[in-house]
C-alpha cells in the first residue's frame, strides 16, 4: 500500500512537472509551456528589466578580438562602438546587435529561408514552402558566393557571426528573449548565410514583386486597345527621379535580334483560383509602401552646406526594423541605421558625407511557360532541345509533425514554384527574379566603403555593387556635391519583354544581359539645387532602355514642388517636408469629383459633408473629418468605376485595377468612357453618376457604422504590430494623420520607418527618430520609447561623436570588450 | 513543529539556488528531500510545503515585476486574454506552491516505505 502511495506520488509529480515542461496546444492557439515560462527562475520574469538597468559600466570577454573596444551608450541605448580596427569593429556590432535583437534576426532568417515551421508547426507551412520555392535560399546561397569574392570582406562577415555566436554562447536560459520562451524554443547560431538571408528579405520586400500574370489576363481579356487605355505606361505629370539633360543622346541601345515572343495562358483562365497569390500584383494602394529622400545643395540652404532628408516606409513593426549604431574606428567614423543581421550601415552619415534609400520599384522578375515533353514534368523542351529540369529535395521540418519532402525543379530560367497547386495560372512557369544571380561584387564589402566614404567617387565606388533591391542612393557632402544615382542590377529589355508571362521556348526570352552600369541614370549637382526620389518613374520617356514598374504617381509631384519653392532652407524646413499631410492625389481627385456630383440628389447630411471637403486644403491631418469623407468617397468611387475588373477578380482571376491616376484623368477628362457603366444594368452610366452613387454610398457606409465618422486621426488609427503580431507586444490604434499618397506617408499598417535630416555644416548634425526602440526586449524601457517621439513629429538629436569623451551627459552606460 | 518550520525555512530558502541558472523544476527535488529528512504529518506538511513554493515563486516574481514598474507583466497579461499582473504573479505563486507540494507528497511517502507505523508518529 505505502509503495503504491509512493509511486503514485512520484508518477503524479513527474507527469505534472513534465506538463509543465512543454508546449501545449489549445485549437489553433500555442501555448507555451507554463513552468518554463512562468518560474522567476528563468522564465519571462526575468526579461522584467529593472529600472536600474543601463547603469554603470560592463565588462566582457569574447573570442577573437584582436584590441579593446569600448561601446558608449546613449540616452535612447544607441551603441556608440570605438574599436581600434574593422574587424573588432564589426565583431562588436555583431555582438550589441544580438543583445538587442536576437530573436528579430532569428524569425527573420526563419521566414526568408523557409524555417518558420520548425518552431512554429504546421500554420507557417505555407509561407515556408513558397519562400523555398521562389529559390531564397538558393538566391543566399548564390549571394554567399558574392561576398566571398573578397577573403577581407569575408572575414568581416565572419567576425560579425562570431561576435552575434559570442553572445550566444554567453547566454543562460534566463537570458533568452521572451518570444523564445513563448514559443519554446531556443536561439540557434548565427552565419554568414544568415547575413545573405536578411539581405533577400529587403530584396523580396522591395523587388520580389511582378504584374505579369495580371498584365497577360488584363491583355487578354480586354483586348489590345483597352489594355493600353487602361494601363498607360507613362504618368503625364509625374516628375521622373532623374530628368533629361541630354545625357543619354549618345547611348545606342544594343538592338534585340529577335523579339521575345508572351506566352499564351488563355486555356487556363477558367481554373484559376489563388487568393493568395502575395506574390504577384497587389491592389493599387498596396504598392504605395514607398519612400522619400531627397537633398539640397548650399545654394538653397540657410547655412550654405547641403541638407539630406531620407525616410524609408515600410511596414512598421516592434521590434523595428532599423538599428541605430555608430562605428568608429581609426578608418571611419559612420552614424546611422542598421539592419539587424548585416554588418554596416545602411541610411547615415560621417564627417563628409551622407546618403539615404528609396525604392526604385523596376520589376526585376519574370515568369516563362515552359512547355513540357513528358507527363511527370521534368522534361522541358527549349531552343528545339529536350532538357532535364535540376531537382532539389526541400526538407521542411515541422514542429509536431512529419518534416515535408518538397521537390522543387530548376529550369534554365528558374525554379517551378507554384507546380504543387495545379489550380494556379503560373503552374507550369518558372520564375526568375535578379536576385536568383550571383552579385557582381560584394555588397557589404560596398556598404563598408560607403559607410567611410569622404566624397562623391567613394560614394559612387561604395554602392556600385549594390544589385537588388535597386535603390535610388541619395547624397551629400560636406564639400558642397548633391547627386542621386539610380543603383541596382537591372535587365536589358526589349519593348515590353517581361509586362507579360513570356514564352519559355525559347532562352533568348530571358534577359540578354544588364543595362551597362555607366548608363544607368544618375545625377550629380544639378543647376536647380536639388535631387529627389519618391518612388517615382527613374527617367522620362527619353531614356533608351526599356523598363517596367510599379512606380509613384503623386508623393514625387510634391516633392518637386516644395523643393523647387525652398529658400534658405533649415532643417526645421526639412521636418515640415518628411512631415507634410498635403496629398495631390486628393487634390488632382476632389475638384473633379465635386464637379461630377449631382447635388440635387443629397440630403442635409450629404450637403455638410460636401461643405467640409469644399473648404477642406488637401491636408490628411488627424484632427480634421474631411479627409476621411474624401477617403470613403474616393475608394468607393475607384471601387464603382473598376465593378467589372472586380468581378473578374472575384471570380478568382488575377488581374489588377487601373491605377488611381488614371481613374481620376477619366473623371476628369474622359466622363463618357464606357468603363463607367455598370454592364448589368438597363441605364447607361457615365462618371457623373457614378460619382454620385458612390456619394450615397459613403453617405450609407456612415449611417450604418456611425462610431466611423470621425476625424481623420481616429479613422485610419495606426497598428505598430509585433513582428508575430502578439497583440500585447505591439502599439495600436495610434491617431496619426497622414496618407499613403502625401509625402508623411503614414498608413494603418506602415509609414515612415526611420526619418533623417542630416545637416552638413562644418559639424555634421543629424536628427533622425522611427517608430520604436532601440531594444527588442518587451519588458524594456527603451523598447517602445521612441514611439511617441514619432508620432508626435518630434526628433532625436542623433549624438555624433568624435572621442569617447563626448558628451558625457548623454551617455548612460559603458560595456568594455576585450579578448578572451 | 520543528519539522514543519525546517520544511517552510528550507524550501522557501534554498529554492533558490534555481537562480544560479539550475532548473526551475529544482524545488520539486529539494521539497522531496525535505520531506524525506525532516517527516512529518501528511496534510500539514503538504500544506507547509505549498505554502513555501508559493512563497518561494511569489516573492522573486514579485520583486522582478516591481523593479520593472509591471511594465512587461501587463503585456503579457494582454497575449493571455487580458489578465492582470496580479494574476500572473498568483499563477506563478500557485505553480511553485504545487510542484513543492508534489515533491513533498513523494519524499514523504518515500520516507514512509522505510519506517514502521510506530515510527511515524509526530515530531
Amino acid at each position: 500500500m505505502r509503495l503504491l502511495k509512493f509511486l503514485l506520488a512520484l508518477v503524479l509529480t513527474f507527469l505534472v512537472t513534465w506538463q509543465l515542461s512543454i508546449t501545449h496546444k489549445a485549437g489553433e492557439i500555442s501555448l507555451p509551456a507554463f513552468g518554463h515560462f512562468l518560474n522567476p527562475f528563468s522564465g519571462f520574469w526575468q526579461n522584467a528589466e529593472s529600472a536600474a538597468a543601463w547603469h554603470g559600466q560592463q565588462q566582457h570577454k569574447i573570442p577573437g578580438l584582436k584590441g579593446k573596444v569600448e561601446i558608449l551608450y546613449d540616452d535612447i541605448l544607441t551603441p556608440h562602438i570605438f574599436a581600434e580596427n574593422m574587424v573588432d569593429a564589426v565583431r562588436a556590432q555583431g555582438y550589441v546587435t544580438a543583445s538587442q535583437r536576437l530573436w528579430q534576426m532569428d524569425i527573420t532568417v526563419r521566414k526568408a529561408g523557409g524555417r518558420l515551421s520548425e518552431v512554429l508547426g504546421t500554420r507557417t507551412l505555407d509561407i515556408d514552402r513558397r519562400a523555398r520555392r521562389r529559390g531564397m535560399v538558393f538566391a543566399a546561397e548564390n549571394s554567399l558566393l558574392g561576398l566571398k569574392k573578397q577573403p577581407q570582406t569575408f572575414e568581416l562577415l565572419q567576425a560579425y557571426t562570431d561576435g552575434v555566436n559570442a553572445y550566444i554562447d554567453g547566454l543562460s536560459a534566463a537570458q533568452y528573449p521572451i518570444e523564445f520562451k513563448l514559443l519554446g524554443y531556443a536561439p540557434e547560431h548565427w552565419s554568414v548565410l544568415k547575413t545573405a538571408l536578411v539581405l533577400e528579405t529587403m530584396a523580396d520586400m522591395l523587388a520580389g514583386g511582378d504584374s505579369d500574370l495580371s498584365a497577360t489576363n488584363a491583355l487578354s481579356i480586354f483586348g489590345r486597345p483597352a489594355f493600353d487605355s487602361l494601363y498607360p505606361r507613362e504618368i503625364p505629370k509625374q516628375i521622373p527621379v532623374i530628368p533629361d539633360t541630354g545625357q543619354w543622346k549618345k547611348i545606342r541601345p544594343v538592338p534585340f535580334p529577335i523579339k521575345p515572343i508572351n506566352a499564351d495562358l488563355s486555356m487556363q483562365l477558367e481554373s484559376f483560383n489563388d487568393d493568395d497569390h502575395s506574390l504577384l500584383s497587389e491592389g493599387p494602394d498596396g504598392y504605395l509602401r514607398g519612400s522619400n529622400n531627397w537633398a539640397i545643395d548650399g545654394s538653397k540652404s540657410k547655412s550654405g552646406h547641403p541638407i539630406l532628408a531620407n525616410d524609408p516606409h515600410l511596414n512598421l513593426t516592434l521590434p523595428s526594423i532599423w538599428f541605430q549604431i555608430q562605428i568608429h574606428t581609426p578608418e571611419m567614423n559612420c552614424y546611422g541605421v542598421s539592419l539587424p543581421g548585416i554588418p554596416s550601415i545602411v541610411i547615415g552619415f560621417n564627417d563628409q558625407i551622407a546618403w539615404g534609400v528609396t525604392n526604385v520599384s523596376h520589376d526585376v522578375a519574370d515568369w516563362f511557360k515552359i512547355s513540357w515533353e513528358n507527363p511527370e514534368h521534368t522534361k522541358y523542351r527549349m531552343d528545339g532541345l529536350v532538357n532535364e529540369v535540376k531537382k532539389v529535395i526541400e526538407k521542411i521540418e515541422i514542429r509536431g509533425a512529419v518534416p515535408l519532402m518538397d521537390t522543387v525543379k530548376y529550369t534554365f530560367f528558374g525554379p517551378i514554384v507554384y507546380d504543387y497547386d495545379p489550380k494556379s495560372q503560373l503552374h507550369d512557369c518558372a520564375y526568375k527574379w535578379v536576385s536568383h544571380d550571383v552579385p557582381k561584387e560584394n555588397l557589404i564589402e560596398g556598404f563598408l566603403q560607403l559607410n567611410a566614404g569622404k566624397n562623391w567617387n567613394d560614394y559612387k565606388s561604395g554602392i556600385s555593387g549594390f544589385d537588388c533591391p535597386a535603390q535610388n542612393f541619395v547624397f551629400a557632402s560636406q564639400s558642397g556635391d548633391i547627386g542621386l544615382q539610380v543603383q541596382g542590377r537591372f535587365p536589358l529589355r526589349d519593348n515590353e519583354q517581361g509586362r507579360f508571362v513570356l514564352d519559355g521556348r525559347r532562352s533568348i526570352h530571358a534577359w540578354q544581359g544588364y543595362i551597362p552600369e555607366e548608363e544607368v541614370p544618375s545625377m550629380k549637382n544639378p543647376s536647380r539645387g536639388f535631387v529627389f526620389s519618391a518612388n517615382q518613374v527613374s527617367t522620362p520617356s527619353t531614356y533608351p532602355y526599356y523598363y517596367l514598374g510599379n512606380f509613384d504617381a503623386y508623393r514625387g509631384r510634391r516633392a518637386n514642388q516644395l523643393l523647387t519653392t525652398l529658400q534658405h532652407a533649415t532643417v526645421d524646413s526639412f521636418k515640415n517636408m518628411q512631415l507634410d499631410n498635403y496629398s495631390t492625389r486628393a487634390a488632382d481627385a476632389l475638384p473633379a469629383m465635386l464637379k461630377l456630383l449631382d447635388y440635387k440628389q443629397l440630403d442635409a447630411d450629404g450637403q455638410q459633408m460636401v461643405a467640409a471637403m469644399s473648404t477642406w486644403k488637401y491636408h490628411f491631418d488627424a484632427d480634421k473629418i474631411a479627409p476621411t469623407f474624401f477617403d470613403v468617397w474616393w475608394d468607393s468611387t475607384y471601387v464603382n468605376v473598376w465593378d467589372e475588373i472586380k468581378t473578374i477578380q472575384k471570380s478568382g482571376k488575377e488581374i489588377k485595377l487601373p491605377d488611381p491616376w488614371r481613374t481620376i484623368q477619366m473623371l476628369e477628362q474622359d466622363t463618357l468612357n464606357r468603363f463607367f457603366d455598370h454592364p448589368n444594368t438597363p441605364a447607361h452610366e457615365t462618371a457623373r453618376q457614378i460619382v454620385t452613387e458612390s456619394f450615397l454610398k459613403m453617405e450609407k457606409y456612415f449611417q450604418d457604422n456611425p462610431t466611423r465618422k470621425t476625424n481623420w486621426g481616429n479613422f485610419h488609427a495606426l497598428d505598430i504590430k509585433h513582428i508575430a503580431s502578439l497583440e500585447g507586444f505591439g502599439r495600436l490604434k495610434i491617431p496619426m494623420g497622414g496618407h499613403k499618397t502625401a509625402l508623411n506617408a503614414v498608413g494603418i499598417s506602415n509609414g515612415p520607418s526611420w526619418r533623417m535630416i542630416i545637416s552638413m555644416d562644418d559639424k555634421v548634425r543629424g536628427l533622425g527618430v522611427f517608430p520604436g526602440g532601440q531594444s527588442g526586449n518587451p519588458g524594456s524601457r527603451f523598447y517602445d520609447n521612441m514611439v511617441d517621439t514619432w508620432v508626435n513629429g518630434q526628433y532625436n538629436e542623433l549624438l555624433f561623436m568624435q572621442t569617447t569623451a563626448d558628451a558625457p551627459e548623454r551617455i548612460i552606460t559603458k560595456l568594455t570588450l576585450t579578448a578572451q | 513543529m520543528r519539522n514543519l518550520r525546517y520544511t517552510f525555512l528550507i524550501i522557501a530558502t534554498v529554492g533558490n539556488i534555481s537562480m544560479l541558472g539550475l532548473p526551475w523544476w529544482l524545488v520539486v527535488v529539494i521539497s522531496a528531500f525535505v520531506a524525506y529528512i525532516f517527516p512529518t504529518k501528511i496534510v500539514p506538511g503538504a500544506t507547509v510545503a505549498f505554502a513555501a513554493g508559493f512563497l518561494l515563486w511569489f516573492v522573486y516574481a514579485y520583486s522582478l515585476d516591481n523593479a520593472n514598474a509591471s511594465m512587461l507583466s501587463a503585456k503579457v497579461g494582454i497575449i493571455f486574454k487580458g489578465l492582470k499582473t496580479m494574476h500572473l504573479l498568483l499563477i506563478t505563486g500557485f505553480l511553485g506552491g504545487l510542484l513543492a507540494n508534489l515533491g513533498y507528497l513523494t519524499g514523504h511517502y518515500a520516507q514512509q516505505l522505510f519506517v514502521s507505523p510506530k515510527q511515524n508518529a509526530v515530531k
